[in-house]
């Protein structure tokens, strides 16, 4: 056995004798030994299979864009870990979550009302908006390729539009199949193979099965998603 | 230049973009740093998304030659410490004697936590839902080969396949500077 042999080992967790007998002797296996064993640890955490809410994402680049130019403050506050924070330095770090308070311009707010009035009455009189909406990232087989998947909650089920880009249409004798996920639970929401109107139809929740993600499945007997993903909002709790 | 360094150069731009090519790379491993200090999904989905704003505000006295990876763990590290702090003040009726033992993690732990997210992030999905299930969800082979849908000898190859591959890439760590 070579030190990846004993390394795989005391991540799993096994102890046996061999394994022991080499840690005896070799530093290099040592001296990773803590650190292995501490993350065979951290395999058993929650926060290590937990991830963000879908809207984060969005949220974040929202207030990025509203919080005006990159590099505005020069450096980063720091913290004093051996002090207590004063109330001050907890209050400058809850300010940037609140708007700016600025003298409202009524004119200015009438106008903007009424554009989203307008919007919503566009909106409303071509199709409702959907429930949701999410970006999708591409996968490790087309990373260039992005989406937006939009869904529409129902009694039955959820409705689902893919708009996606930097993808081409399946190759002959494939085709891409969008999948609802609960951790190893899968749940097929439709198959296409060109990209134009992509309307699928899944029999789950996306509350339920939070995870959208897209494979190029092969013609063949094999129902279970295929290993080649081109796009995947990532695992999400 | 990296694509790493690219990347936080058009995130110095104001590039939005580039804010979520960073937020898709770091986020989880942002996250889990948040969440083992604050054991609060919505606390630590606070966090990081502080995290995001004083990097973005900092961001000038970013070094573009550096990995930006320990610069984002720092400051997450840094805001999941003061939300911890702020918590604590707010329920201070509850604390009890015993909360001095309950310090947040320290710095060489979180950094393991972050390093060990990523590490599973870059895994293929298959090892890393195998690790998923015998890990955390305590599973045997048996029941995670019944969950997955999967011959026990699939699961077994892969744990092995997971083990072998994370251990590899948890034993080459660089120690995250301060």
């Amino acid at each position: 056995m070579r030190c990846e042999d004993f390394q795989s080992q005391l991540l799993s967790g096994e102890s046996t004798a061999e394994l022991q007998a080499h840690l005896a002797t070799c530093e290099m296996c040592q001296a990773v030994q803590p650190r292995l064993v501490g993350g065979a640890s951290l395999l058993e955490d929650e926060a290590m299979w937990l991830a963000p809410g879908d809207e984060l994402e969005n949220s974040i680049v929202d207030m990025l864009v509203s919080d005006g130019a990159a590099g505005s403050d020069e450096a980063i506050p720091t913290v004093d870990d051996d002090l207590p924070p004063s109330l001050h330095a907890v209050e400058d770090i809850a300010a940037p979550m609140t708007p700016a308070r600025r003298t409202p311009n009524v004119w200015a707010l009438l106008g903007v009302a009424a554009a989203v009035v307008v919007a919503l009455l566009f909106v409303t009189s071509t199709r409702s908006a959907p429930d949701w909406s999410v970006d999708v990232a591409g996968g490790p087989d087309a990373p260039q390729a992005s989406a937006v998947v939009d869904g529409w909650n129902t009694d039955s089920g959820t409705r689902l539009v893919v708009e996606a880009r930097g993808l081409e249409p399946a190759p002959d004798g494939f085709f891409y199949e969008l999948w609802l996920s609960d951790g190893p639970l899968h749940i097929s929401g439709g198959t296409f193979t060109g990209l134009d109107d992509v309307e699928l139809w899944a029999a789950v929740s996306r509350g339920d099965f939070p995870r959208i993600w897209i494979t190029l499945e092969p013609i063949d007997e094999d129902e279970s998603p295929s290993s080649v993903v081109v796009l995947d909002t990532g695992k999400q709790s | 230049m990296t694509a790493d360094h690219d990347v936080v150069r058009r995130f110095m731009a104001g590039d939005q973009g580039a804010v979520r090519e960073i937020y898709r790379e770091y986020a989880r491993p942002m996250f889990s740093v948040a969440y083992n200090t604050l054991r609060d999904r919505s606390l630590a989905e606070e966090a990081v998304q502080q995290a995001f704003l004083q990097a973005w505000r900092a961001a000038a006295s970013f070094d573009v030659s550096r990995s930006i990876a320990p610069w984002l763990y720092t400051i997450t590290r840094r805001v999941a410490i003061d939300l911890y702090r702020r918590e604590r003040r707010h329920n201070s009726q509850e604390v009890l004697d015993s909360d001095i033992a309950e310090l947040p993690p320290g710095f060489e732990t979180a950094w393991t936590v972050w390093e060990v997210r990523k590490a599973l992030e870059e895994m293929p999905r298959d090892e890393r839902t195998v690790l998923e299930a015998t890990h955390f969800l305590d599973l045997t082979h048996d029941q995670a080969a019944e969950r997955l849908g999967v011959p026990v000898g699939t699961i077994k190859s892969r744990s092995h396949r997971a083990h072998r591959r994370l251990a590899g890439l948890l034993a080459h760590l660089e120690e995250a500077s301060r």
